[in-house]
């Protein structure tokens, strides 16, 4: 090969090897419709497994999520609309766990109290009925 | 030799000068990633949970299977948004899990919590009844001895004797409340799921006392008969429901079987979710529709019309 040669094959390297490693980064797929879907169902579910009162914060990223993988669809920025949306599911999902976790808590708190005024309550009408005899 | 060595070596480094330059194009990744780390933390905590496996399977699964793509996206130079994502995925699937490992202790807690509230209960009734025979006895013996001291007054006597007949009436009577509640199926004793193992149909040892009693109160009083209904609460499909109450039933009718009640006394059937006895909204209301209702027959031993018209439907 001679030197001529060798310098325009360098210079095709050049200009193609930003393009392609650019297109390697940003592919572009189609809106992702189920992702946005799915963020959207388990935000409506951590609506009404109570989250509001007990993961009020997850599920607010959640919906700031979700409302910036409908702007990154719009503009077609498919890759960044698709996490967005996955991450709001998962913020939603986490706020509805957190919710029934809290839930249950507080069923074992009522619980230990019951049994406890049932206690005090069977030692006062034993401590009567000792009496009477 | 020394110069396939050197052009070797020459490139290798050309390869690896290549690579850094396209992991360049996209976005350098720093030596560390705060996001990975705080992932890794996360799950490893999910991990270290005993309950997770039982209680959080798919979320400890999917944890895992996020933190690789995370790990391997950070090993191939992807970009930090890549990486950032993933972790982020991880971590927010192993904190689900944790929540719902924490409510599967809550909800175990709460079984518990229903068998001390039944033994509370026990103690306090055997106490009672107790001090209820005591004084029951006291009075009957205080009564025949009144009795045979008045011999020589036929009324006197025929007194204690009806005295003593009322006593022994007040006695059933007492030990009519202890065992059972009064409803409009007739007399009904309720046996909580704490007796059985979760989804399982055999009975606990903790069971023994409750069988024994039953069987005891069967020989005193063998002309009545048992209906022995299973009910679950209203998770899981129907028909499986149904076979668990059955099976759950049948197992309390062996146990008395096994310790010589005739088979004909008794009657099971499994009645699934259909009568709840509280909402399936809570764990609590649920842990008390999971039951064993045992209604004891009219001392012919026939049952009320309610409790027939159950355990036909149970039929269809």
């Amino acid at each position: 090969m001679n030197q001529a040669g060798a310098a325009s094959a360098a210079k095709i390297f050049l200009v193609w090897a930003p393009l392609v490693a650019v297109a390697g980064c940003a592919s572009s797929p189609d809106r992702p419709f189920q992702d946005l879907a799915r963020a959207e169902a388990s935000i409506e579910q951590a609506d009404q497994s109570g989250a509001r009162e007990f993961g009020a914060d997850e599920l607010d990223a959640a919906k700031a999520k979700l409302a910036k993988a409908r702007a990154a669809a719009d503009s077609d920025d498919n890759l960044e609309a698709s996490r967005y949306a996955r991450e709001a599911a998962l913020d939603a999902e986490l706020a509805t766990a957190m919710a029934r976790n809290r839930k249950a808590e507080l069923a074992v708190e009522e619980l230990n109290k019951g049994i406890e005024t049932l206690r005090q309550e069977i030692a006062r009408n034993q401590a009567r009925s000792g009496e009477r005899q | 030799m020394i110069g396939r060595i050197v052009s070797g070596q020459r490139l290798r480094l050309a390869v690896v000068a290549g690579m850094t330059l396209v992991a360049a194009a996209c976005t350098t990744t720093p030596e560390r990633v705060a996001e990975l780390d705080e992932a890794r933390t996360t799950v490893e905590s999910l991990e270290s949970q005993p309950k997770a496996r039982s209680a959080a399977s798919s979320q400890l699964a999917n944890a895992r299977q996020a933190l690789q793509r995370a790990e391997a996206a950070f090993e191939e130079g992807q970009p930090l948004e890549q990486i950032r994502h993933e972790a982020y995925v991880a971590r927010r699937h192993a904190e689900i899990g944790l929540e719902m490992t924490s409510e599967a202790e809550a909800a175990e807690e709460i079984q518990q919590g229903e068998a001390r509230r039944k033994q509370v209960q026990l103690e306090a009734r055997t106490a009672e009844a107790e001090r209820a025979q005591r004084l029951a006895e006291q009075r009957a013996s205080q009564a025949q001895q009144s009795a045979r001291e008045a011999v020589a007054s036929q009324s006197v006597a025929e007194a204690a004797i009806s005295e003593a007949n009322r006593l022994a009436d007040e006695l059933n009577a007492l030990e009519g409340e202890l065992e059972a509640e009064q409803t409009n199926r007739g007399l009904v004793l309720t046996l909580g799921d704490v007796l059985f193992d979760t989804g399982g149909a055999e009975l606990k040892e903790g069971a023994e006392v409750s069988i024994n009693r039953l069987a005891a109160f069967l020989n005193e009083n063998p002309e009545r008969r048992l209906l022995i209904e299973g009910h679950t609460d209203s998770r899981g499909t129907d028909d499986f429901n149904k076979e668990l109450s059955a099976k759950r039933a049948d197992a309390v009718a062996e146990a008395l079987v096994e310790r010589g009640i005739p088979s004909e006394r008794l009657r099971s059937v499994g009645l699934g979710e259909d009568y709840p006895v509280a909402g399936n909204d809570s764990a609590a209301g649920m842990q008390q529709n999971r039951r064993v209702e045992i209604v004891v027959s009219n001392d012919d031993g026939t049952f009320p019309a309610s409790a027939e018209e159950r355990a036909i439907a149970a039929r269809d």
